[in-house]
Parts: C-alpha cells; structure tokens; sequence
C-alpha cells in the first residue's frame, strides 16, 4: 500500500488548483480540461509533486465547479453538469437554490472521496497485473481505448473512428520510433519535434470555443446573478443519502475507469438508476435534492476512476486524463505499471494530492461561493480575449517556440469545421497520445513473432480484449440497439 | 448548397490526409527503403495501416451520407452569407491571427495590449479608458506571472534584436 504523502508546498498548490479549477468551471464553455492544459505550463516550472497537485486540483475543482451555473442559471458550465440541472433548477426555482448548492458540493467531494478509495486501492493492483503484460497485449489495450472512444463519443461512430484516425496520423510526425527518420515533416524542420499535446488542445478547445462564444452575443451582458450562502446543514443532508451516495458514486468511478465514457455519461447513468430505486421517481426533474447528490457524487468519483487506467496503464480514459498524462511525461515521468514500482512516492503523492483536493473542495465550495460567483458575472467581452492571450502565452510556455503557436489556429479551425459537420474532438485528443503506444507496441510484437500477425490471436488475454472490441464495434454500427443508442436512452429528457 | 453536398465535400478534403500519407511513403520513405522488410525497419507500416483504414471509414461515410435523405438547402458555402452570419468570428479569428506573428515581431509587451484593444473593439467594447485599462492590466499580470514567477523568457521582439 502507498503512503499518501502531502508537504505544505504540494496541499497550497492543490488548493490553488481546486480554486482556479472551480473558477474555470464556473465560467461557460469552459471546462476542467481547459484548466489543466492552461496550467500545464505552470506545472512544468514546479517541482513534479507541485506541479501534479495543481493539475489534479484543477481537474476536481473543474468538475465540480459548472454546476454551479447548471442550479443557479440553468447554464452548465460544463457538460458534465448537464445532468445537474435537471433538479438543480427546479430547487433553485423554487427559493432552494442554495441547498441544492450545498448538496452538489458535499455530494462532489463525498463522491470524488469514495472515487479515490477506489483509485487508492485499483491503480496498484492493475499496475501490478499490467507488470505481466507484453507489447500485444498494450497494443490491444490501446485499440480497445481507442474503439471505445469513438464509439461512445458524440455523432456517429464511423466519424468517431475518422477522427480518431486523423490523431493517430498526428501522432506519427516527426521522429520514427525505431529508425532514425523523420516522417510527415513536409521537409520541414517546424514539424520535426511532431505536434505537441498542449497547442492542439488549446486550438480545439479553447480558441476554437472563443471564436463561437464571440458570435454567440451577449457579450457585454453580465450573468447578474447575486450572491448566496451555502447552509452547512447540507453536508449532513448528502451524509444522510448514504446509499444514493454510494451506489452513485461506484457507479461513476467504473464508468470513469472505461475509456471514454467520462464524467457527462457517469452522471445521466447515475441520475437513472437514482431515479429507478426511488420512491417517488415522478419527483425527479421536479426538485428532487436526490438527483442532484445522484449526479454530482457520480461525475467527481469519475475523476478517481478514469486515474486508475491513466496511472496504471498508461491508457487515458477521457481528454482530462490525456492532459494529465501529457504533463507526467513533460515533468519527466513515464506513465504505466513500472511508474508505481520506480516513483512510489510520486504515486503517494499525486494519490494524497488527489484526496485533499476533494476535501478543499468542500471547504472551498462552502467559504468562496460568492467568489466564484464573482467571476460568474465578469462579462464574455474580458473573458474572451483574455483567454486567448492565456492561450497563446501557455502554447509557447510549453513548447518554447513561436513556430508552435501557429498549431493554434490551425486546430481552432479543424476543431470548428469537425463541429460544423457533427464530427466529435475527443478522440482527437486522446489518439495522439494512444498513438505512439499503438505503433511502437504493434511493431514491437511484430519483432517479438518475426512478422507474424497471429501474434495477436495466439495471446489469450489480448486475443479476448481485440474480441471484446471488434463486438463493441459492430454492436455500435448497428441502426437499433446500439450502445449509442443504450446511452441516449439513459439519459432523461 | 445542400447540407449533404457540404458534408461530401467535407469527407473528400478528409482524403488529403491519407493521400499525403501513401505520397510520402511512395516517394520519400520508398527512397530510405523504409517499407517492407522487419517491422522494426519499416516505418511506414502503421501510418500505412491507419491512412488505409481512415480510407475505408472515408469511403463507408461517403456511402452513409449519399444513400442519406438530402436536408435543406442553405448558404452552406456562400461566402456573402457566412459573411453576413459569422462576421464577429471571423474578425476575431483574423485578429488571433494578426496577434501569432506579433507576438514574435513585437514582442509580448508590445503586440498583448494591441491584440487586447482589437480583440475588444471586435466584440463591440468601446470605453476608451476601459479599453485601455484592460489591455494594459492583463498584459501586466500575464507578464508578471509567467515572466517573473515562472522565469519564462517571453519574447521581446524580433524588430528589437
């Protein structure tokens, strides 16, 4: 078992992240994973521990933070709080919104605690299975993430899997891992170093979001919402919903640890089976404090599952955990099974960091609303160019090179054309870094076999997870009863 | 033009991306000999595997999309009607764009409060004073925090050596 670690430097830093998370998740359009790729730079100047604990603040914080305009406004600042709008609005209607604040904070916290036990107890114990793995076996593992991406992202899935294709093609530019070759430069020495994570995220994302939140109007409007005071009584009211809590929150953390599925559908999936054990599943969409501690404990104890495959196998489950994989490799570490064994105390560390987090969150949610509240009512004609300095200034601060900036608008423009046609990012975001893990580990079986690709049926475990994916695959191809299909039927009206 | 034209030509410009692929491993990676033989030796056969299947999904949604009811027109590609419909976008974007090679020429200091004020003029903000007190606040605390907390040299400006 690992120590849980946590230094004064690493618990300011955590509590700065949960702050500038929430802050982030306040804002519309704006997201958890906008945070950690706008503080990647900073992390990179600090001391690894630091520098993960402002990251992994920023991811819980960020989760939480959009659904405080999902109760107060009926505007989730993030997707991950679509659910919580359901009867967060409502209870705010009706003069309550301030308790059904109170319970998405402890229901958040609560949630994202039992998400890390998980994360506590799972990550070490995959890591040590994974030690048996082979390269067959981590190239199935990848295809699997990848399929799952792109079959439980937004649109079709022959567009998922086109997108994730384009990532995949990204990911080979520049150097080849086994020969000294540089491919898909264009003869340039720009594209030598490949693309870089943080620009392309930045460009898809946030620019990109700038650029339509610009056109969408409303800009010198303030939110005007005013303040409110949580009552602290929630706390004991979430505490009281044990069951809910629990069960909601086990529920997010194995969705969070599928690749893919991610914080919006732990949530939708929470909210229904709340909403199937209760007694009066007709109050729910009515103001029902159950479906609020329902979703928001489901989608923060996501946080601690999608770490589990992300640390121990080096497999991100969502965008969030690519970027947090990114910056443990830009601080110098090699993410996957041999991480726990070499870097115990990093992964102590990031496992302390991630459990402070969710307890200042809570204190954080409580104290500071009005604060976050604040930053609700700064109007889009600030924000907006601020960001896309932040953007610019965090792209170069990651890669030191102004060649490098101009991926940003080359992948606002892709990401706004991939939109325009229904075409969805994610899987855009997490094949570059499935990439090089595919290619290096299917030529590395390859050599393993002398060229045999029944290297890949002969293995039983990766045998079964390629089996397991192509039936994923044809079952998500198929007009009716699609998994898509299964989703959007968990998801209330 | 049609929706479904836009998405066609859209899945056809997607063709580019395997295209330049297999060029490039007919042309510079067949000159290294870096196709066929070992695995370890041959470079192009992933990116090779992935640009042939981006080729079937492309081909399979191109299917998808003609056997598909045709939706209703609209200025799918009109430029007077994108125009008239995403002028603020644009003109942002084009500011952005304006900013990339400021920021190198110029320099932090000096191309921020310029894209900050045009960015702002854009999206319709007119206070002089607030114009200017918001570009030179933000260029200030971004210059603090990622220069003087972090030690990241920005760039000051290649017309200033």
């Amino acid at each position: 078992m690992t120590a849980l670690p946590l230094e004064p430097m690493q618990l300011l830093f955590t509590t700065i992240g949960v702050f500038l998370g929430i802050v982030i998740g306040v804002l519309p359009g704006l997201g958890p994973l906008l945070g950690i790729v706008l503080l990647t730079p900073f992390a990179m100047h600090m001391a690894a521990t630091s520098g993960l604990s402002l990251l992994l603040g920023v991811f819980v914080g960020g989760t939480f933070g959009g659904a405080v305009t999902a109760i107060l406004l009926r505007i989730p600042g993030t997707p991950i709080a679509a659910a919580t709008l359901l009867d967060g609005y409502p209870m705010s209607e009706q003069g309550r919104g301030p308790e059904a604040l109170g319970l998405a904070v402890s229901a958040s916290a609560f949630g994202g605690l039992i998400g890390g036990a998980w994360l506590i107890f799972g990550a070490p114990m995959l890591a040590r299975f994974a030690l048996e793995f082979g390269p067959p076996e981590y190239f199935a593992l990848a295809f699997a993430g990848l399929v799952c991406i792109a079959v439980v992202s937004r649109g079709s899935t022959i567009k998922g899997l086109i997108v994730g294709c384009i990532g995949l093609l990204l990911a080979t530019v520049g150097m080849d891992p086994f020969a000294f070759f540089y491919r898909f430069t264009f003869d340039s020495q720009w594209l030598i170093g490949g693309i870089q994570l943080v620009p392309l995220v930045l460009g898809l994302f946030a620019v990109s979001e700038m650029i339509l939140q610009a056109q969408a109007g409303g800009l010198d409007r303030s939110a005007g919402l005013s303040t409110v005071r949580l009552p602290p009584s929630t706390i004991l009211g979430t505490l009281r919903r044990t069951g809910n809590l629990v069960r909601s929150s086990t529920i997010g953390t194995f969705i969070g640890a599928l690749p893919g599925a991610g914080s919006v559908i732990a949530a939708f999936v929470a909210y229904a089976a709340a909403k199937a054990v209760a007694r009066e599943p007709e109050s729910f969409g009515k103001g029902n404090p159950d479906g609020v501690v329902a979703t928001e404990s489901s989608n923060n104890a996501c946080c601690g599952g999608t770490l589990i495959p992300s640390l121990a196998l080096a497999l991100p489950g969502d965008p969030c955990s690519a970027m947090l994989l990114a910056a443990l490799l830009l601080l110098g570490y090699i993410p996957g099974p041999q991480l726990f064994s070499q870097s115990p105390e990093l992964i102590g560390s990031i496992f302390g960091s991630y459990m402070a987090a969710n307890v200042i969150m809570l204190a954080l949610g409580f104290l500071m609303v009005p604060v976050f509240i604040w930053f609700v009512n700064i109007k889009k004609v600030f924000l907006i160019p601020s960001i896309l300095v932040l953007c610019v200034v965090g792209a170069y601060g990651v890669t030191n090179s102004l060649m490098d900036l101009w991926f940003l608008p080359i992948f606002a423009l892709l990401g706004l054309v991939l939109m325009r046609f229904d075409y969805p990012l994610a899987p855009l975001t997490i094949a570059p870094v499935l990439g090089p893990i595919m290619e290096e580990n299917y030529r590395r079986s390859l050599v393993l076999a002398s060229g045999d690709h029944a290297v890949f049926l002969t293995r039983p475990l990766a045998t079964s997870i390629l089996a397991i994916s192509m039936v994923v695959l044809v079952l998500s191809l198929l007009p009716s009863g699609s998994i898509q299909g299964m989703l959007r039927k968990a998801e209330p009206r | 033009m049609r929706e479904r034209t836009g998405q066609l030509l859209f899945l056809l410009a997607l063709l580019a991306i395997p295209g330049y692929v297999f060029f490039d491993i007919a042309t510079r990676f067949a000159a290294k000999g870096l196709i066929g033989g070992r695995a370890e030796d041959n470079a192009a056969l992933f990116p090779g595997l992935v640009a042939g299947l981006m080729v079937a999904l492309v081909a399979i949604q191109l299917l998808r999309t003609l056997l598909a009811p045709a939706g209703p027109g609209g200025g799918l590609l009109d430029p007077a009607a994108i125009w008239q419909r995403y002028r603020r976008a644009i003109l942002l974007f084009l500011v952005f764009l304006a900013y990339l090679p400021g920021f190198r020429w110029l320099g932090f200091l000096l191309a921020t409060p310029v894209f900050l004020v045009a960015a702002q003029l854009v999206l319709g903000y007119r206070h002089p004073l607030g114009l200017v007190l918001f570009a030179g606040g933000v260029t200030g605390l971004v210059w603090v925090t990622f220069a003087k907390l972090l030690n990241l040299v920005l760039p000051a400006g290649d017309l200033f050596g």
